[in-house]
């Protein structure tokens, strides 16, 4: 055998022992690599047929397994990722995501008054859908909510936000 | 709600239907977070609760009898703790609430001292929630750190919910809709809480009973709470 392919053999052990599926690559820092790119700009889909909670709840949500199996059933059901995700379905079992985009703990953010007040999610999300690794660009600091909530008329009470 | 303008919180509690049970004082720890003092440290004068139930013995043996006067913030209008924190931690709100921002909070315990009420409470220590107690803690608020000042918010995160309840549903606010835990709990129904700018509302029908009287209102401080006096007579 010689040397290049062994190294492969041993790299690709070593690979699948310090990353087995469920936990977090070290590629994307979630445990399935998930590319808002593919999704969003590739194919078009509106942010909120799966975030769900968009429009109606505080939490925007993070889609179920069974949602993303909904589409992956079919489509792209060979790529590597999208097995992982058929394989968490197939054992009922939901996929940890890590929180991306962090808010302290004594702020209240409710993001349907925000989307139905009619921000675009990118305002705050900005180049989430060319994301092939989902980063938060923009820093959440309460001046530039401020700056906002002022030019929009809102309510700049402490209260509206922190608890 | 047929007024115009924004809303004015306030409360009543009817002192002919508390009958001193607790259950607001409960309620409100469970819902807001407020850790459990033990019984040393309350000695001390660290006892943690938003409101409290005070108890005046009217006669003793053998027919005892007492009063019991629930005591939450005041949320006064004229707030004595507001003018003297360096750092602009407590202000009144545009509804009348008397707002505490946890986060500008230096720990001088300037506004506890200053209030006649003693109803703001201090994080004399870091307090931790042993399982599985920590999973109740309510997400809808922070958990204080040590060092900051805390009190009666008239349950914030009620009114908060409600209005964007109806914001949602595209309607006014309704009377009756925010329910404060302390008020959702008593048994009896003596705690009343609504819009004091509404005139038709529950809670202003209730201040302009001819027993009502608010807690040391000669010092002008302008409470928000307004109490209505135990009548002792036969029946009903």
């Amino acid at each position: 055998m010689n040397r290049p392919i062994l190294l492969a053999v041993l790299l690709s052990l070593f690979a699948a022992t310090a990353f087995p599926p469920g936990e977090a690559s070290a590629l994307s820092g979630q445990p399935v690599p998930f590319s808002h790119k593919t999704h969003v700009a590739g194919n078009g889909i509106d942010c909120r047929f799966c975030h769900i909670y968009a429009t109606r709840s505080a939490s925007a949500g993070i889609p179920s397994v069974a949602k993303c199996m909904s589409c992956h059933r079919v489509v792209a059901a060979g790529n590597p990722s999208v097995k992982l995700v058929a394989r968490a379905a197939d054992e009922k079992r939901a996929i940890a995501w890590n929180r991306v985009a962090k808010l302290p703990d004594h702020v209240y953010f409710p993001h349907h008054k925000m989307v139905n007040a009619g921000v675009p999610c990118l305002f705050c999300h900005p180049g989430v859908d060319q994301a092939v690794e989902t980063v938060q660009k923009r820093a959440f600091t309460m001046g530039w909510c401020m700056a906002c909530h002022r030019q929009r008329g809102v309510s700049i009470d402490c209260w509206t936000c922190h608890k | 709600m047929s007024h115009g303008g924004g809303h004015k919180w306030g409360m009543a509690i009817d002192l002919d239907r508390c009958t001193g049970c607790n259950a607001c004082m409960v309620a409100c720890s469970a819902e807001n977070n407020v850790p459990i003092t033990s019984e040393d440290q309350a000695g001390k004068g660290r006892l943690m609760h938003w409101i409290r139930v005070n108890r005046y013995w009217q006669s003793g043996w053998p027919r005892p009898e007492s009063v019991h006067i629930p005591v939450p913030c005041m949320h006064c209008g004229k707030a004595p703790c507001e003018p003297v924190c360096p750092v602009y931690a407590t202000y009144h709100n545009e509804e009348n609430l008397n707002a505490m921002v946890y986060n500008r909070c230096v720990g001088t315990r300037y506004c506890a001292n200053n209030c006649p009420y003693s109803v703001r409470v201090f994080n004399w220590f870091d307090n931790k929630w042993e399982g599985p107690l920590d999973e109740q803690l309510n997400p809808d608020l922070s958990v204080r750190s040590r060092g900051v000042m805390e009190k009666c918010t008239f349950c914030i995160q009620r009114i908060r919910r409600a209005k964007e309840q109806a914001s949602t549903e595209n309607r006014a606010l309704r009377d009756g809709e925010v329910v404060p835990a302390c008020v959702q709990t008593c048994p009896p129904g003596a705690l009343l809480f609504g819009d004091l700018n509404d005139p038709d509302s529950e809670v202003s029908r209730a201040v302009r009973n001819l027993r009502r009287f608010r807690l040391m209102e000669h010092l002008g401080t302008e409470p928000s709470v307004t109490y209505l006096k135990r009548v002792k007579g036969g029946g009903t």
